[in-house]
Protein backbone atom coordinates (compact mmCIF):
# COMPACT_ATOMS: atom_id res chain seq x y z
CA UNK A 1 0.00 0.00 0.00
CA UNK A 2 0.98 3.62 -0.39
CA UNK A 3 0.81 6.09 2.11
CA UNK A 4 0.89 9.94 1.46
CA UNK A 5 1.23 9.62 -2.04
CA UNK A 6 -2.59 8.74 -2.38
CA UNK A 7 -2.80 12.31 -0.96
CA UNK A 8 -0.53 13.87 -2.93
CA UNK A 9 -1.96 12.04 -6.40
CA UNK A 10 -5.11 14.27 -5.86
CA UNK A 11 -3.20 17.95 -6.78
CA UNK A 12 -1.73 16.35 -9.64
CA UNK A 13 -4.89 14.64 -11.03
CA UNK A 14 -6.98 18.40 -10.50
CA UNK A 15 -4.38 19.48 -12.72
CA UNK A 16 -5.49 17.70 -15.42
CA UNK A 17 -9.49 17.18 -14.75
CA UNK A 18 -10.09 21.39 -14.01
CA UNK A 19 -13.77 21.82 -14.04
CA UNK A 20 -14.63 18.04 -15.42
CA UNK A 21 -14.68 16.98 -12.29
CA UNK A 22 -14.97 17.16 -8.55
CA UNK A 23 -11.59 17.50 -6.24
CA UNK A 24 -13.99 16.23 -3.46
CA UNK A 25 -15.07 13.43 -5.43
CA UNK A 26 -11.66 12.33 -6.20
CA UNK A 27 -10.47 12.60 -2.40
CA UNK A 28 -13.44 10.38 -1.54
CA UNK A 29 -12.85 8.29 -4.42
CA UNK A 30 -8.94 7.79 -3.35
CA UNK A 31 -9.77 7.08 0.03
CA UNK A 32 -12.47 3.87 -0.41
CA UNK A 33 -10.09 1.12 -0.87
CA UNK A 34 -8.30 1.56 2.53
CA UNK A 35 -11.27 3.43 4.25
CA UNK A 36 -13.70 0.50 5.32
CA UNK A 37 -10.84 -2.44 4.67
CA UNK A 38 -7.60 -1.25 6.73
CA UNK A 39 -8.54 -1.64 10.57
CA UNK A 40 -9.76 -5.50 9.58
CA UNK A 41 -6.78 -5.85 7.63
CA UNK A 42 -4.25 -4.87 10.53
CA UNK A 43 -6.48 -7.51 12.67
CA UNK A 44 -6.23 -10.58 9.50
CA UNK A 45 -3.97 -13.48 10.16
CA UNK A 46 -2.59 -12.99 6.57
CA UNK A 47 -2.75 -9.54 6.17
CA UNK A 48 -1.41 -9.36 2.61
CA UNK A 49 -3.94 -11.94 1.27
CA UNK A 50 -6.96 -10.33 2.93
CA UNK A 51 -6.49 -6.87 1.82
CA UNK A 52 -5.62 -7.80 -1.49
CA UNK A 53 -6.77 -11.40 -2.58
CA UNK A 54 -10.18 -13.15 -2.85
CA UNK A 55 -11.52 -14.68 -0.51
CA UNK A 56 -10.44 -11.36 0.84
CA UNK A 57 -11.46 -7.58 0.69
CA UNK A 58 -9.05 -7.43 -2.53
CA UNK A 59 -12.11 -7.05 -4.66
CA UNK A 60 -11.58 -3.38 -3.09
CA UNK A 61 -8.54 -2.83 -5.27
CA UNK A 62 -10.12 -3.43 -8.37
CA UNK A 63 -10.97 -1.02 -10.88
CA UNK A 64 -14.90 -2.66 -11.29
CA UNK A 65 -15.51 -1.82 -7.80
CA UNK A 66 -14.66 2.25 -8.39
CA UNK A 67 -16.87 1.27 -11.72
CA UNK A 68 -19.58 0.45 -9.16
CA UNK A 69 -19.81 3.59 -6.72
CA UNK A 70 -19.16 5.53 -9.76
CA UNK A 71 -22.58 4.55 -11.05
CA UNK A 72 -24.16 4.75 -7.97
CA UNK A 73 -22.98 8.05 -7.52
CA UNK A 74 -24.63 9.11 -10.99
CA UNK A 75 -27.22 7.33 -10.36
CA UNK A 76 -28.82 8.90 -7.42
CA UNK A 77 -27.59 12.30 -7.44
CA UNK A 78 -27.21 12.84 -11.48
CA UNK A 79 -23.98 14.94 -10.62
CA UNK A 80 -21.28 14.15 -13.56
CA UNK A 81 -18.66 15.43 -11.76
CA UNK A 82 -18.80 13.75 -8.45
CA UNK A 83 -19.49 9.99 -10.56
CA UNK A 84 -16.27 10.76 -12.25
CA UNK A 85 -14.09 12.18 -9.32
CA UNK A 86 -14.69 9.13 -7.58
CA UNK A 87 -13.95 6.98 -10.44
CA UNK A 88 -10.71 8.55 -10.90
CA UNK A 89 -9.77 8.48 -7.27
CA UNK A 90 -10.37 5.55 -6.55
CA UNK A 91 -8.37 4.30 -10.03
CA UNK A 92 -5.58 6.37 -8.92
CA UNK A 93 -5.30 4.67 -5.88
CA UNK A 94 -5.62 1.23 -7.08
CA UNK A 95 -2.94 1.68 -9.71
CA UNK A 96 -0.74 3.71 -7.43
CA UNK A 97 -0.94 0.14 -4.72
CA UNK A 98 0.39 -1.75 -8.09
CA UNK A 99 3.98 -0.80 -6.52
CA UNK A 100 3.56 -2.80 -3.77
CA UNK A 101 4.50 -7.15 -3.16
CA UNK A 102 1.28 -7.84 -2.47
CA UNK A 103 -0.48 -6.22 -5.74
CA UNK A 104 -4.14 -5.36 -6.57
CA UNK A 105 -6.44 -7.76 -8.81
CA UNK A 106 -6.64 -5.28 -11.24
CA UNK A 107 -9.67 -7.02 -13.23
CA UNK A 108 -11.57 -8.70 -10.14
CA UNK A 109 -13.27 -10.60 -10.90
CA UNK A 110 -12.33 -11.49 -14.51
CA UNK A 111 -8.70 -12.37 -13.07
CA UNK A 112 -7.70 -13.29 -9.51
CA UNK A 113 -4.40 -12.74 -10.11
CA UNK A 114 -2.76 -10.01 -8.34
CA UNK A 115 -0.74 -7.38 -10.42
CA UNK A 116 2.24 -6.35 -8.99
CA UNK A 117 5.93 -4.64 -9.84
CA UNK A 118 7.20 -5.12 -6.65
CA UNK A 119 8.81 -2.16 -5.69
CA UNK A 120 8.46 -2.62 -1.83
CA UNK A 121 6.93 -5.32 0.63
CA UNK A 122 3.38 -5.03 1.64
CA UNK A 123 3.62 -5.14 5.41
CA UNK A 124 0.86 -4.79 6.99
CA UNK A 125 1.31 -8.26 8.79
CA UNK A 126 3.84 -5.88 11.00
CA UNK A 127 0.49 -3.84 12.34
CA UNK A 128 -0.12 -0.41 11.48
CA UNK A 129 2.91 1.16 13.49
CA UNK A 130 5.20 -1.96 12.07
CA UNK A 131 3.60 -1.44 8.50
CA UNK A 132 4.82 2.55 8.94
CA UNK A 133 8.28 1.93 9.42
CA UNK A 134 8.32 -0.92 7.17
CA UNK A 135 7.04 1.32 4.28
CA UNK A 136 9.11 4.23 4.93
CA UNK A 137 12.01 2.33 5.13
CA UNK A 138 11.61 1.17 1.83
CA UNK A 139 11.16 2.68 -1.72
CA UNK A 140 7.48 3.72 -0.56
CA UNK A 141 8.87 6.41 1.39
CA UNK A 142 10.67 7.57 -1.71
CA UNK A 143 7.69 6.98 -3.81
CA UNK A 144 5.81 9.21 -1.68
CA UNK A 145 8.89 11.82 -2.17
CA UNK A 146 8.34 11.42 -5.71
CA UNK A 147 4.91 12.01 -5.59
CA UNK A 148 5.25 15.03 -3.59
CA UNK A 149 7.97 16.17 -5.83
CA UNK A 150 6.01 15.80 -9.22
CA UNK A 151 3.08 17.19 -7.74
CA UNK A 152 4.63 21.01 -6.48
CA UNK A 153 6.41 20.79 -9.47
CA UNK A 154 3.67 20.18 -12.19
CA UNK A 155 0.98 21.01 -10.08
CA UNK A 156 1.97 23.74 -8.00
CA UNK A 157 -0.50 25.34 -9.29
CA UNK A 158 -3.23 24.28 -8.21
CA UNK A 159 -2.29 24.87 -4.69
CA UNK A 160 -2.83 29.05 -5.17
CA UNK A 161 -6.08 30.54 -4.04
CA UNK A 162 -6.79 31.86 -7.54
CA UNK A 163 -7.31 28.51 -8.86
CA UNK A 164 -8.88 27.30 -6.01
CA UNK A 165 -11.69 30.16 -6.66
CA UNK A 166 -11.40 29.55 -10.63
CA UNK A 167 -11.48 26.04 -10.83
CA UNK A 168 -12.30 24.08 -7.76
CA UNK A 169 -14.91 26.01 -6.80
CA UNK A 170 -16.93 26.20 -9.94
CA UNK A 171 -16.49 22.48 -10.48
CA UNK A 172 -18.67 21.78 -7.51
CA UNK A 173 -20.06 24.82 -6.33
CA UNK A 174 -23.21 22.70 -4.65
CA UNK A 175 -20.83 20.69 -2.39
CA UNK A 176 -18.95 23.41 -1.49
CA UNK A 177 -21.90 25.95 -0.93
CA UNK A 178 -23.00 23.38 1.17
CA UNK A 179 -20.07 23.73 3.37
CA UNK A 180 -19.69 27.43 2.99
CA UNK A 181 -23.19 27.64 4.37
CA UNK A 182 -23.44 24.80 6.93
CA UNK A 183 -20.03 25.13 9.09
CA UNK A 184 -20.45 29.19 8.05
CA UNK A 185 -17.12 28.90 7.06
CA UNK A 186 -15.63 31.52 4.47
CA UNK A 187 -13.29 31.05 1.39
CA UNK A 188 -10.41 31.94 2.97
CA UNK A 189 -11.41 28.94 5.30
CA UNK A 190 -12.30 26.74 2.63
CA UNK A 191 -9.55 27.11 0.80
CA UNK A 192 -7.89 25.92 3.92
CA UNK A 193 -9.50 22.85 4.15
CA UNK A 194 -8.95 22.32 0.31
CA UNK A 195 -5.11 23.02 1.30
CA UNK A 196 -4.81 21.27 4.46
CA UNK A 197 -4.92 17.38 2.48
CA UNK A 198 -1.82 18.21 1.09
CA UNK A 199 -0.29 19.58 4.67
CA UNK A 200 -1.54 16.43 5.68
CA UNK A 201 0.09 14.35 3.74
CA UNK A 202 3.39 16.24 4.08
CA UNK A 203 3.18 15.95 8.02
CA UNK A 204 2.26 12.70 8.04
CA UNK A 205 5.02 11.47 5.36
CA UNK A 206 7.61 13.79 7.86
CA UNK A 207 6.54 12.44 10.98
CA UNK A 208 6.31 8.23 10.19
CA UNK A 209 9.79 8.86 8.85
CA UNK A 210 11.17 10.01 11.68
CA UNK A 211 8.81 7.41 13.24
CA UNK A 212 10.90 4.87 11.67
CA UNK A 213 14.03 6.00 11.87
CA UNK A 214 14.29 7.29 15.55
CA UNK A 215 11.41 5.35 17.20
CA UNK A 216 11.08 1.89 15.73
CA UNK A 217 14.73 2.33 14.46
CA UNK A 218 13.78 -0.07 11.46
CA UNK A 219 17.49 0.23 8.83
CA UNK A 220 16.20 2.43 5.90
CA UNK A 221 16.67 -0.31 2.57
CA UNK A 222 15.66 1.63 -0.06
CA UNK A 223 16.69 -1.13 -2.84
CA UNK A 224 13.77 -3.04 -5.18
CA UNK A 225 11.64 -5.31 -3.17
CA UNK A 226 12.83 -4.22 0.61
CA UNK A 227 13.38 -3.13 3.17
CA UNK A 228 15.03 -6.89 3.72
CA UNK A 229 14.24 -7.26 7.17
CA UNK A 230 10.88 -7.83 6.38
CA UNK A 231 9.72 -11.75 5.31
CA UNK A 232 8.61 -11.62 1.52
CA UNK A 233 4.38 -11.96 1.31
CA UNK A 234 3.71 -12.10 -2.21
CA UNK A 235 0.47 -13.68 -2.22
CA UNK A 236 1.12 -15.36 -5.28
CA UNK A 237 3.44 -18.20 -6.42
CA UNK A 238 2.65 -18.11 -10.14
CA UNK A 239 5.05 -17.29 -12.77
CA UNK A 240 4.97 -14.30 -14.93
CA UNK A 241 3.63 -15.91 -17.80
CA UNK A 242 0.63 -17.17 -16.50
CA UNK A 243 0.12 -13.25 -14.45
CA UNK A 244 0.53 -12.03 -17.95
CA UNK A 245 -2.18 -14.84 -19.54
CA UNK A 246 -4.21 -14.20 -16.98
CA UNK A 247 -4.78 -10.36 -16.65
CA UNK A 248 -4.45 -10.65 -20.37
CA UNK A 249 -7.74 -12.50 -20.35
CA UNK A 250 -9.11 -10.08 -17.34
CA UNK A 251 -8.49 -7.03 -19.23
CA UNK A 252 -10.72 -8.36 -22.29
CA UNK A 253 -13.16 -9.55 -20.18
CA UNK A 254 -13.18 -6.22 -18.02
CA UNK A 255 -13.54 -3.95 -21.53
CA UNK A 256 -16.22 -5.92 -23.05
CA UNK A 257 -18.00 -6.05 -19.85
CA UNK A 258 -17.70 -2.07 -19.25
CA UNK A 259 -18.69 -1.95 -22.77
CA UNK A 260 -21.79 -3.81 -22.58
CA UNK A 261 -22.45 -2.10 -19.91
CA UNK A 262 -22.23 1.88 -21.11
CA UNK A 263 -24.60 0.35 -23.90
CA UNK A 264 -27.65 -1.15 -21.64
CA UNK A 265 -27.50 1.38 -19.24
CA UNK A 266 -24.39 3.64 -18.55
CA UNK A 267 -25.07 5.72 -21.69
CA UNK A 268 -28.81 6.56 -20.52
CA UNK A 269 -27.73 7.78 -17.00
CA UNK A 270 -24.90 9.73 -18.32
CA UNK A 271 -27.16 11.49 -19.82
CA UNK A 272 -30.08 11.81 -17.33
CA UNK A 273 -26.73 13.41 -14.85
CA UNK A 274 -25.65 17.26 -15.20
CA UNK A 275 -23.01 18.94 -15.58
CA UNK A 276 -22.22 22.34 -13.64
CA UNK A 277 -21.89 25.61 -15.94
CA UNK A 278 -18.43 25.78 -15.54
CA UNK A 279 -17.37 22.49 -16.97
CA UNK A 280 -17.23 22.55 -20.81
CA UNK A 281 -16.85 18.58 -22.15
CA UNK A 282 -14.87 17.95 -25.67
CA UNK A 283 -15.03 14.99 -27.16
CA UNK A 284 -13.64 11.72 -26.21
CA UNK A 285 -11.24 11.43 -23.60
CA UNK A 286 -10.81 15.34 -23.14
CA UNK A 287 -14.42 14.89 -22.09
CA UNK A 288 -12.80 13.72 -18.84
CA UNK A 289 -9.14 15.35 -19.12
CA UNK A 290 -7.99 18.58 -19.61
CA UNK A 291 -5.18 17.42 -21.93
CA UNK A 292 -2.40 20.12 -23.20
CA UNK A 293 -4.21 19.16 -26.49
CA UNK A 294 -7.35 20.41 -25.30
CA UNK A 295 -8.48 23.72 -26.47
CA UNK A 296 -7.69 26.13 -23.75
CA UNK A 297 -10.66 27.86 -22.32
CA UNK A 298 -10.56 30.63 -19.86
CA UNK A 299 -12.78 30.01 -16.56
CA UNK A 300 -15.10 33.01 -15.89
CA UNK A 301 -14.24 33.96 -12.27
CA UNK A 302 -17.91 33.68 -10.77
CA UNK A 303 -17.81 34.52 -6.71
CA UNK A 304 -19.15 32.08 -3.93
CA UNK B 1 6.12 21.97 12.36
CA UNK B 2 3.55 21.58 15.11
CA UNK B 3 1.45 19.05 13.34
CA UNK B 4 5.09 16.84 13.23
CA UNK B 5 6.33 17.15 16.84
CA UNK B 6 2.41 15.83 17.73
CA UNK B 7 2.03 13.30 15.22
CA UNK B 8 5.43 11.66 16.16
CA UNK B 9 4.31 11.43 19.77
CA UNK B 10 0.67 10.78 19.00
CA UNK B 11 -0.98 8.42 16.67
CA UNK B 12 -3.78 7.27 17.03
CA UNK B 13 -6.80 6.97 14.07
CA UNK B 14 -8.72 10.44 15.41
CA UNK B 15 -5.41 12.39 14.49
CA UNK B 16 -4.48 10.75 11.12
CA UNK B 17 -8.02 10.49 9.87
CA UNK B 18 -9.82 13.55 11.31
CA UNK B 19 -7.88 15.95 12.63
CA UNK B 20 -4.73 15.62 10.12
CA UNK B 21 -6.62 16.96 7.36
CA UNK B 22 -8.12 19.57 9.09
CA UNK B 23 -4.88 20.70 10.77
CA UNK B 24 -4.49 23.98 8.81
CA UNK B 25 -8.32 25.06 9.12
CA UNK B 26 -8.18 24.40 12.79
CA UNK B 27 -5.02 26.36 13.67
CA UNK B 28 -5.43 28.90 10.78
CA UNK B 29 -8.91 29.91 11.12
CA UNK B 30 -10.89 28.25 13.80
CA UNK B 31 -8.60 28.77 16.50
CA UNK B 32 -7.81 32.20 15.83
CA UNK B 33 -11.97 33.33 15.10
CA UNK B 34 -12.77 31.81 18.69
CA UNK B 35 -9.81 33.66 20.07
CA UNK B 36 -10.83 36.76 18.81
CA UNK B 37 -14.52 36.53 19.58
CA UNK B 38 -13.23 35.98 23.47
CA UNK B 39 -11.19 39.12 23.26
CA UNK B 40 -13.76 41.13 21.89
CA UNK B 41 -16.20 39.69 24.71
CA UNK B 42 -13.77 40.36 26.99
CA UNK B 43 -12.79 43.96 25.62
CA UNK B 44 -16.62 44.62 25.85
CA UNK B 45 -17.42 44.07 29.13
CA UNK B 46 -14.36 46.28 30.44
CA UNK B 47 -14.81 49.03 28.67
CA UNK B 48 -18.87 48.56 28.64
ZN1 LIG C 1 -4.70 0.73 -0.98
Amino acid sequence: MSWAAHEFENYFIQKHIGTKASFLGVVIGAQLPDMFTKAFVYAADDAAAFHRGWPGVGFSHSLLFGVVFAVAILGITKSRAWALGVLIGHWAHVLTDVADTAGVMLFFPFSMEPLTISMWKHAAVEGRYGDAAAYYSSLGGVWDLFWLAVTLIFAWRTLTASYFRDVVIPADPRVWGWIHRTFRLPERALLLLYQGLMFYGIGRMVAWFLYARFDAKTPFQPSWGGPEYIAGNDISDSGWVEVLIRTGIGGVLFVAFMWAGWRLFGRRLWQRGYDVPAAVRGPGIHAILELPSSKRRTVGAEPV
Amino acid sequence: MLYIVIAYFYKPILLNWIIGPLFMLITLHIIPTLLRGLRDKVRMRFTG
